[in-house]
Order: structure tokens, then C-alpha cells, then sequence
């Protein structure tokens, strides 16, 4: 064998152990990397499923109502037995009105004068 | 004589060092060879260790698809103590942090062990506090927590499970398999630094879920069934309630309830009167709510109809040396109004002229003295006695319901018979069971039903309990927008002595809504009320605030508007049910 075929073998061999050897690291990498990204989604589901109950739980009849009782105004219609029936007011004719406004008037001004 | 000794020195040390190494060559060929198996097992493990994958128990859902249970992952916390050695410092500062007692911890810390548990499934923000310290020999394992949404909602019969996730009650019980599903395992490849690398691996085997499982609860129906009776439990200072909502046609249970009540979340909290299902653990006397099946039967053998007229002697009916009353004094009688106004001796004439055989044969069809076969673990069977030990009275107390045991869940499919045209259907909570990717693996059969009463006898029959609700003793029953019918039952406890108690009783009323096409059976029992206790004053008024809003949400036309047809927009389309 000649010494250039010999240095070619060499450098052949070397060159798939090299090649050999960094398939090897980068399968390992991939491996951490893959790792890392299970947990990662491990985390995520967690996270997903604890939101669910919690989306479930704030969603459950009792806890609206609850929250819908807080910010009630108690605005129904009173019952008949709470209610003072006012009797209707009489229909005044303008021109009384008017007498009635002038006296208020008149009587307003003399309390501000006594005063 | 230097050289001798020199020599003889030399070969000395020469012989040492041959011994050592024989030594060591033994030895190393005892390892290699006699111990081999050990050490491999202990490099593996170190090496290739087994993770278990835990299955994600199944959820639970109503039928509109609501979780009723779900499950989420949590840390449970342990301590590899052989890799602790600040012991009382690590006690104390996870002391702090959990809120136990550091002798607690440090008896845990102490113990000569690779694994000892501390607190399983601890609430996320305590383990993430727990992971910030960093401590040597602290770690954790991934658990399910079962979680209930609702708290106490339908408690007693989604059931619980204990801390390993083993169904202990209700649903959770009587479908574990189901819901559990199957753990898996991998054996993984770790490195120096103990990270595991997941795609190494050496066998695997996938967890399979649990089933999702649907049940034929609805959420909002159970919601104001639990209302309502929790209403009538304390306004009544009732020792105990139950309400059960049914769909008479295919035996679904809409909603079931019981008081007492518990929290799901924490079930420990709670006696174990609070956790008992009464609607199926209970037996009592049903009192005139019997008296249908009395009605029932008499109608179909044909032994009265409607408008006979029976004498119910006013009020006073002597029979076998004892003498039988009736709450207010009746004369004549139509066997409809002795129903309605539910005269004891107008229904105890009747039933004499049924005789004991007959009577006892409706009693078993109707399904009382056997378990229904719902869904549930703990059903009892409740008593009837045969008629050949029948007292002299028997025939005056059991068709008025003294004498008979039977259960909430009884009453309610009795009273389905009447409500679907005649047939006896078992009632049940499963509805399907999902795989993890939602497709439905199981559903519940349809079960054809057993025919009990002909048609038009169940036809005829719920228009006298319309006309009892109407015109009789079940008015707080009456619904405003539609006609319902039910019946009313009041009963004498039993004291401890076997008597009849004067002064503790249990009130019932079962109905259905709306006639003629019932689409609700609703069962609502209350035991022990005071100070008033006839189930028309107790129990009826609930039977009628959980029926008009239940057919209100079911989208039951009312009857005012019966006449006019009802037209739904796209978006108002009927919720099936």
C-alpha cells in the first residue's frame, strides 16, 4: 500500500470516528432537549388540568349564586302589607294654584324680612 | 548475613503483596462471579430505573357535559432520609412551611429509609414553596387529586375516594374500575447527574385513562332540588331530607339529595350521618302515600271504580278489636275523593274487599321488599312481609302504609309506574362512559320497562292524584302554570322501643308534573319536622317550588299557553333531555 492511499485510509477512518462520535453527542443533546420539553409540557398539563377545576368550580351553580347574592339589591316589588296606599290628590284648578304660589311667595318674603 | 536478611525481607514483601493481591483476586472473582446477579440489580436500578406513570382517573359529568368530579396532579412530598444529614434542620424548616409539628418530621427524618411519606398531595402553591428551599433528601412524587367543583353539590351520590384514589362511595364507588383506569410504567436510561433521558427507554408500557363517565344529573336541576330542600330542612328543623327528581319514562335520575349534607373536599370533615344516602339507606313507613298502590290495585282487579260510593263511617271503623280513625270524619265517599281526601277507612274498605293475596302480589310489582338496582352501592331491599304473616290488622295498616319499609328511591319509581302509562323502569344515573379521546365506549341500555298497570288504569289513576293535589290534601302541591298530581304521606316513626311515635313523624309527598304527559316524578321526603308534619304542609310546598322551576328549565310549555303554539328561535332550541 502506498503512502497516500495509507494517509486517505487514515483520514477516512478518522473521519467517520469523528462523524461517528457527533451523531452520538447530538442524539444526547436531542435527548436533554427532549427531556426538557416533556417536563415543560408535563407543567402545562398540570397547569391545565388545575385551571379546569378551578374554571368548574368558580362555574358551579352555588358559587354564582353566592356572587350573585353579593351584589343583589334586594330590588323586588314591595308586598302589599308593606305599602301605604296615599289617597289620590284632588285636582286643583290653575287659577287656585296660582293663589296658592302667590301666598307661599308673600309668606316666604316675610319671613326673610323679619329675619 | 546482610544479603540473608536482605533477601529473606524481600521475599517477604514479595509474599504480602501476593497474598494482597490473591486477596483481592478472590474477591474480585467473588463479585464477578457468586454476587454478580446483586450488584447488577443495584447498577440497574441506579441506571435504568422503573418510573410508574400514573392513569388520569376519570372525570364525572352531568348530562349536559358539567364536571361534577375532575382530577388534577399534585406533589406528595417524601424524604429520602439516608441522604439527609442536617435532620433537625431540614424538620424544622419544613416544619414551618407545612404547618406540622418538626418532632413529627424529625421522627420521619430519623427513620433508616430511602422513601418515607410526609404530606401526600399537597395544594400546589405549599409545594412550589417546599421546591424553592432546595433541600437535600427532600423530594416528591406526582399524585391525582380528586376534586369536586360543586363542594357539597350531589355529594351523596358522586360519592368520594380515599387518599389512594380508591372509590369509597356512591359513583365513585360503584364505577372505580372505570374510573380508575390502568397505571403504565417506563424504564428509562439516567445519567450521572440523575436526569433522565425519556427516549432511552428500555420498556414502556402507556397508562390508559380512566372513563369519563356521564351521568344523567343535571347540574341545575340538582342545584334547585338542593336548594329547596335545604329551605324546608331548616325552616322545619328536620333531622333528616331527601329529594330525588326522576324522569319517569326511561327511569334517568335528574337529581338526588339528601340532608345532612357534606363537602366532597373534605369528607373527613363530616360524620357519617352527614355521608349516608338516605334516599336508599333509609327505610320508613310511607304512610298514604301507599294508599296509591291500594288505589292501583283496586283498579285493576276491577274490585271499585271511580264513582262507587264506600261509607267511611264516620271516622270511626272498628276492625279486628282495634279501632281505625280518620283525620277529619267523612260519610259517604266516591272511591276517588276517598283517595284524594285520603280517608284511612274508605281505603281500608277497599282493600278488604282486595284481600290479602292480591294486595301483597301490587306491592312486589311495584317494586317494594327488592332493591331497584339503581347504580349505587348500599341499596337495602326495605321489608314487606308475605301475606301469610299478615297480622289480624295488617290488612287495616299496610294499605295506608303502616307496616310496610321502603325506601325514597321506591316511593319514586312507584310512583313513575302511574306517571309513564304503567311500566316499572329501574332508574339509574349512567348515562355513557367516554374514552379519553371523548368517544363513547359504553352507554346505559335501554332498558324496556316491566309492565305493571295497564294504560288507561295509570290514565285514570294520576287524574285522581291530580284531582288529590287539586282538590284534596296535596294543595301546596299545586303548580301555577301547569297541573301536577302527587300524593301525600304522613307516617309515625318508630321509638326505640318498636312503638309508634307520637311525636316524631315523617312527612312525603310524590308527584309527578305536568299531566297528562308527566315529563318529572319528584319523591321528597322529610323526616322528623316540627312543629308541623303532615307532608302536605312540609313536604308538599317543596315537590312545588322544585317543579315549576325544574319544567321551567326543561322548557315545558306552560298550560296557560298551551293553547298557543310556542314557536322557538334558532337560538331557544329545546335542551334535550
Amino acid at each position: 500500500m502506498t503512502l497516500p492511499r495509507t494517509l486517505l485510509l487514515i483520514a477516512l477512518v478518522t473521519f467517520s470516528v469523528l462523524l461517528y462520535a457527533h451523531e452520538q453527542v447530538s442524539k444526547v443533546v436531542l435527548l436533554y432537549d427532549i427531556q426538557r420539553d416533556q417536563k415543560e409540557k408535563g407543567l402545562l398539563s398540570d397547569t391545565h388540568y388545575l385551571l379546569k377545576y378551578q374554571v368548574s368550580a368558580l362555574a358551579s351553580p352555588s358559587s354564582l349564586e353566592a356572587r350573585l347574592a353579593k351584589t343583589d339589591l334586594h330590588l323586588d316589588l314591595p308586598e302589599d302589607r308593606k305599602v301605604i296606599r296615599l289617597a289620590m290628590e284632588e285636582r286643583v284648578p290653575l287659577a287656585k294654584k296660582k293663589v296658592l304660589f302667590d301666598w307661599i311667595s308673600a309668606t316666604k318674603v316675610a319671613e326673610a324680612g323679619s329675619r | 548475613m546482610f544479603q540473608k536478611s536482605h533477601g529473606g525481607g524481600l521475599r517477604l514483601l514479595f509474599s504480602f503483596f501476593f497474598l494482597l493481591y490473591a486477596l483481592l483476586g478472590v474477591r474480585l472473582l467473588e463479585r464477578q462471579l457468586f454476587q454478580y446477579g446483586k450488584f447488577r440489580r443495584v447498577a440497574d436500578s441506579q441506571h435504568f430505573p422503573t418510573l410508574a406513570l400514573f392513569a388520569h382517573r376519570g372525570e364525572i359529568l352531568d348530562r349536559q357535559g358539567k364536571p361534577l368530579a375532575l382530577a388534577y396532579p399534585t406533589d406528595s412530598l417524601y424524604l429520602a432520609s439516608r441522604e439527609i444529614s442536617n435532620k433537625e434542620e431540614i424538620s424544622y424548616r419544613l416544619s414551618q412551611t407545612l404547618n406540622v409539628s418538626p418532632q413529627f418530621l424529625l421522627e420521619r427524618a430519623r427513620r433508616d429509609k430511602s422513601f418515607v411519606w410526609v404530606k401526600r398531595k399537597l395544594p400546589p402553591e405549599v409545594s412550589e414553596e417546599i421546591k424553592g428551599l432546595k433541600l437535600k433528601g427532600v423530594d416528591f412524587r406526582k399524585e391525582t387529586k380528586r376534586v369536586y367543583p360543586g363542594g357539597s353539590l350531589a355529594s351523596h351520590l358522586l360519592g368520594y375516594v380515599n387518599i389512594d384514589n380508591s372509590g369509597l362511595e356512591g359513583v365513585e364507588r360503584y364505577y372505580h374500575r372505570w374510573l380508575q383506569g390502568e397505571d403504565g410504567f417506563r424504564q428509562v436510561l439516567r445519567d450521572a447527574r440523575r436526569r433522565v433521558l425519556p427516549s432511552l427507554e428500555l420498556k414502556y408500557r402507556k397508562p390508559v385513562d380512566g372513563l369519563t363517565l356521564v351521568l344523567t344529573i343535571d347540574e341545575a336541576i340538582q342545584h334547585i332540588a338542593e336548594r329547596e330542600l335545604e329551605k324546608s330542612y331548616q325552616k322545619w328543623s328536620a333531622k333528616g331530607a331527601t329529594i330525588i327528581v326522576m324522569d319517569p319514562v326511561n327511569g334517568e335520575i335528574l337529581a338526588l339529595a339528601n340532608r345532612p349534607t357534606f363537602d366532597l373536599n373534605a369528607p373527613g370533615a363530616s360524620t357519617a350521618s352527614d355521608r349516608r344516602n338516605r334516599a336508599i339507606t333509609d327505610l320508613f313507613d310511607p304512610g298514604s302515600v301507599f294508599k296509591v298502590i291500594t288505589a292501583a290495585c283496586a283498579l285493576q282487579e276491577g274490585v271499585v271504580k271511580e264513582g262507587d260510593k264506600i261509607f267511611c263511617e264516620n271516622g270511626m271503623y272498628h276492625i279486628s278489636n282495634h279501632v281505625l280513625h280518620d283525620v277529619h270524619p267523612y260519610g259517604t265517599l266516591t272511591f276517588r275523593e276517598v283517595i284524594q281526601k285520603s280517608s284511612n277507612i274508605g281505603t281500608v274498605k277497599v282493600a278488604q274487599k282486595i284481600g290479602p293475596e292480591r294486595l301483597h302480589k301490587y306491592i312486589l310489582a311495584f317494586g317494594f321488599g327488592q332493591k331497584t338496582g339503581i347504580d349505587l352501592p348500599g341499596e337495602i331491599s326495605g321489608m314487606v312481609r308475605p301475606p301469610n304473616k299478615w297480622s289480624g290488622t295488617s290488612i287495616a295498616t299496610i294499605p295506608i302504609g303502616q307496616g310496610v319499609s321502603v325506601t325514597a328511591m321506591q316511593l319514586a319509581c312507584a310512583m313513575a309506574v302511574i306517571a309513564n302509562g304503567g311500566n316499572w323502569v329501574r332508574p339509574h344515573l349512567f348515562k355513557e362512559a367516554l374514552n379519553s379521546d371523548g368517544g363513547v365506549v359504553k352507554s346505559s341500555p335501554a332498558e324496556p320497562g316491566r309492565p305493571v298497570l295497564q294504560q288507561e288504569v295509570a290514565e285514570r289513576l294520576r287524574e285522581i292524584l291530580v284531582g288529590a293535589v287539586e282538590e284534596g290534601t296535596g294543595k301546596n302541591a299545586k303548580l301555577s302554570g301547569y297541573r301536577s298530581g302527587g300524593k301525600t304521606g304522613t307516617s309515625q316513626k318508630l321509638d326505640a322501643n318498636g312503638h309508634y311515635s307520637n311525636s316524631e313523624h315523617m312527612a312525603s309527598f310524590v308527584g309527578f308534573a305536568p299531566s297528562p304527559n308527566p315529563r318529572i316524578v319528584v319523591a321528597v321526603i322529610v323526616d322528623d319536622p316540627h312543629p308541623a308534619y303532615y307532608g302536605g304542609v312540609v313536604a308538599a310546598p317543596v315537590f312545588k317550588e322544585v317543579a315549576e322551576r325544574v319544567l321551567r328549565y326543561l322548557e315545558v310549555p306552560p298550560e296557560e299557553e298551551g293553547n298557543t303554539q310556542i314557536v322557538l328561535g334558532q337560538d331557544q332550541k329545546k335542551r334535550p333531555l
